[in-house]
């Protein structure tokens, strides 16, 4: 990361160092370029003066090193430069400039008309070349575009250096978090980040991430409690089995003992078999949530279903299960869980009723909404208990019913699926009373 | 030895009746809470094994009771949670020891062994009074260095009687502490297993170890 800001800074800076020192060194060169040209020409045009003058041999303006050739009009070389009149500037024509590639020579050509010395004719046009050598300059080029390199490469570094040293105090936070990010396990899901030390940019990413830990930690508690529960519940009838085997294997006994040892476990392992079936239910519930495919059915004949199912269980406690339900309710619902809910639901109804009591089934199909209401006339539930009802192992009393299989189970499983349906349940209570558990699911109506 | 076993799981229950029986002990079960406190307030048992998860009552309030109410018998607490919070919320409330399902039963026979002695206030699992030697956890019996073999009954009489050593023990202390609720052993059942212990013990040696007092019951030991 840091690497990739420091390069990308780097290469800004040096492009833009780049074509800004390209800039300056043409715009410089030919500035000074200029300068040189002028000062050849009148250079050149002086001499054509100077030379008409003759006082000064080499005449002014004429560098060391410069050579001046003169030629008349038929292009033949003069021995002396053209003599001007006295009369006559010299008037320049034209003035060519040839590159400095060649013999590290600056050349200035210069016509203009003169009279050549001695003779009275009309004046002619003479043409001076002066070459100049440009060594100095392009020295001065040299230095100009060196010293422009160096400092680029500098500048760019620097801008490197600074920006990876800025990059990396802007991201150390980032590595403090991500340590203590790395050292947050399992086990420790009650760690948070410490947001405060951030910078304000990485609060936000800080923020999520603590929320994160905090579902993380819920749905570890919710899993461990589970386990924890799961494996108190197995502990008791493990304990019964293991006990009535060392127990009648502590000595021999006749037929009738061993088999009267071989009912007791298997009733436990029965126990046993039954608390693993719920338990896999239960966690089968929970982690494939949305496998079972949303059908249209008629919902009014799975209750029928369903009534029918729990009918022998409310038989044998005299209980009337009232069916408040019209015909042919057609809703898109998952099936399985549906029923589930309601031999749940019912199932509990029954158990917890009194004997003669009544267990009222409604349901409707209002729109988009499916409405579920079991209501029976038991013992009733607490209030005290209401908050916990549907977490798994709840039950109102601290007694176990083993007989019954009751594992406090049911309603967390009821939970389960309502959730997996995107609805929800709802329960109200009156001791002595009875209970009303609604559950309310969004459906897409059909009829 | 009488203990009481107060468990609610019905097959758990029976099988821990059984076999403290058959290691003779004298064993009163009850799966209801409210029973069981009844129970260990109106009976001496030699200890208590007391599930935590009871219906009534629970394991809890009944230990916590007993203490308020100094009744001090040994208490051996089984659950079926495991988990530090749990042992030390026991060992706090007045429970002597703690053990989590599932057990193996030599371990919980060799506990309410430990809890029975320490009840009586002994350390170690051999009682010795004069050349008697008495192994309460192999239920090995010398006197002399000679092996006696006791029927388990025989060897409960003996070891209550080692256990209060040099004290008066009356019969109806006797009886309550070898039969539980149910038996109807006749009263004079005592003095017969005596006579079986005499018969064993000191018929055959010159120092009389089980002295009668009479109209107060039997002592262990020989008289000073």
């Amino acid at each position: 990361m840091t690497r990739r800001i420091a390069l990308a800074i780097l290469f800004t800076v040096w492009t833009m160092l780049i074509a800004g020192g390209m800039i300056a060194y043409f715009t410089t060169r030919s500035i000074l370029l200029e300068d040189l040209d002028e000062s050849l020409k009148n250079s050149a045009l002086t001499q054509a003066v100077q030379s008409r003058e003759s006082t000064l041999d080499p005449p002014l303006h004429i560098l060391r090193g410069d050579r001046t050739v003169t030629r008349n009009e038929l292009n033949q070389t003069l021995a002396r430069p053209a003599t001007l009149p006295a009369q006559y500037e010299p008037r320049l024509i034209f003035a060519t400039f040839s590159g400095l590639a060649e013999h590290r020579l600056r050349t200035v050509t210069v016509r203009y008309f003169a009279m050549p010395s001695g003779s009275a004719v009309e004046p002619r046009p003479f043409t001076t070349t002066l070459s100049r050598s440009a060594v100095e300059f392009d020295a001065l080029m040299n230095r100009l575009a060196l010293t422009l390199t160096a400092f680029g490469l500098l500048a760019g570094l620097i801008t490197a250096g600074v920006a990876v040293l800025i990059s990396r105090s802007a991201l150390r936070p980032l590595a403090a978090t991500a340590e203590q990010v790395g050292s947050i396990d399992e086990r420790q899901l009650d760690r948070r980040i410490d947001a405060s030390a951030l910078p304000s940019e990485l609060l936000p990413m800080a923020n999520r991430l603590n929320e994160m830990l905090a579902r993380l930690q819920e749905a570890f508690a919710l899993r461990n409690r589970f386990l924890a529960d799961a494996s108190h519940e197995l502990r008791t009838p493990v304990a019964s089995l293991v006990t009535t085997l060392d127990v009648a294997l502590n000595r021999m006994r006749d037929a009738e003992a061993y088999r009267k040892v071989l009912e007791s476990c298997r009733t436990d392992a029965r126990q046993l078999r039954h608390l693993v079936e719920r338990l896999m239910e239960q966690v089968r519930s929970e982690s494939l949530s949305h496998d079972e495919p949303i059908r249209v059915i008629d919902v009014a004949a799975l209750l029928q279903e369903c009534c029918d199912h729990v009918q022998p269980l409310a038989d044998a406690k005299e209980v009337t299960i009232m069916r408040a339900f019209g015909e042919g309710i057609l809703c898109a619902v998952a099936p399985q869980r549906f029923r589930s809910i309601t031999i749940n639901l019912l199932g509990n109804a029954i158990e917890y009723n009194r004997p003669k009591g009544t267990v009222e089934l409604r349901c409707s199909c209002d729109g988009p909404r499916l409405q579920l209401t079991v209501r029976d006339t038991g013992i009733g539930i607490a209030p005290e208990h209401l908050p916990h009802l549907f977490e798994p192992f709840y039950r109102g009393d601290n007694a176990r019913q083993q007989e019954s299989g009751h594992l406090g189970l049911g309603l967390s499983l009821v939970q389960a699926h309502v959730k997996a349906m995107a609805g929800s349940c709802r329960v109200e209570s009156e001791l002595g009373k009875g209970t009303t558990f609604s559950v309310q699911l969004n459906v897409d109506s059909i009829g | 030895m009488r203990i009481l076993v107060a468990e609610d799981h019905p097959n758990l229950a029976r099988s821990l009746a059984d076999g403290l029986r058959e290691e003779g002990y004298a064993v009163d079960l009850t799966q209801d809470g409210n029973e069981a406190m009844h129970l260990a307030q109106t009976n001496p048992y030699d200890g208590i094994v007391l599930d935590i998860m009871l219906p009534g009552k629970d394991g809890w309030t009944i230990l916590k009771t007993l203490r308020q109410r100094n009744i001090t018998i040994p208490v051996l607490c089984l659950t079926a949670r495991d988990g530090v919070e749990y042992r030390v919320k026991g060992l706090d409330l007045g429970a002597d020891d703690y053990l989590v399902k599932p057990f193996a039963w030599t371990e919980l026979t060799a506990r309410v062994r430990a809890m029975i002695r320490r009840g009586h206030g002994k350390n170690s699992a051999i009682l010795r009074t004069n050349d008697l030697e008495i192994d309460t956890a192999t239920k090995a019996v010398r006197r002399g260095g000679t092996p006696i073999a006791l029927s388990a009954r025989e060897f409960s009489l003996l070891e209550y009687l080692a256990h209060r050593k040099g004290q008066v023990v009356s019969r109806t202390d006797i009886w309550e502490h070898l039969y539980d609720q149910h038996d109807e052993a006749a009263s004079n059942v005592v003095d017969v297993y005596i006579g079986y212990l005499r018969a064993k013990i000191d018929k055959d040696f010159p120092l009389k170890l089980i002295q009668t007092r009479r109209g107060q019951g039997y002592v262990l030991g020989s008289e000073e």
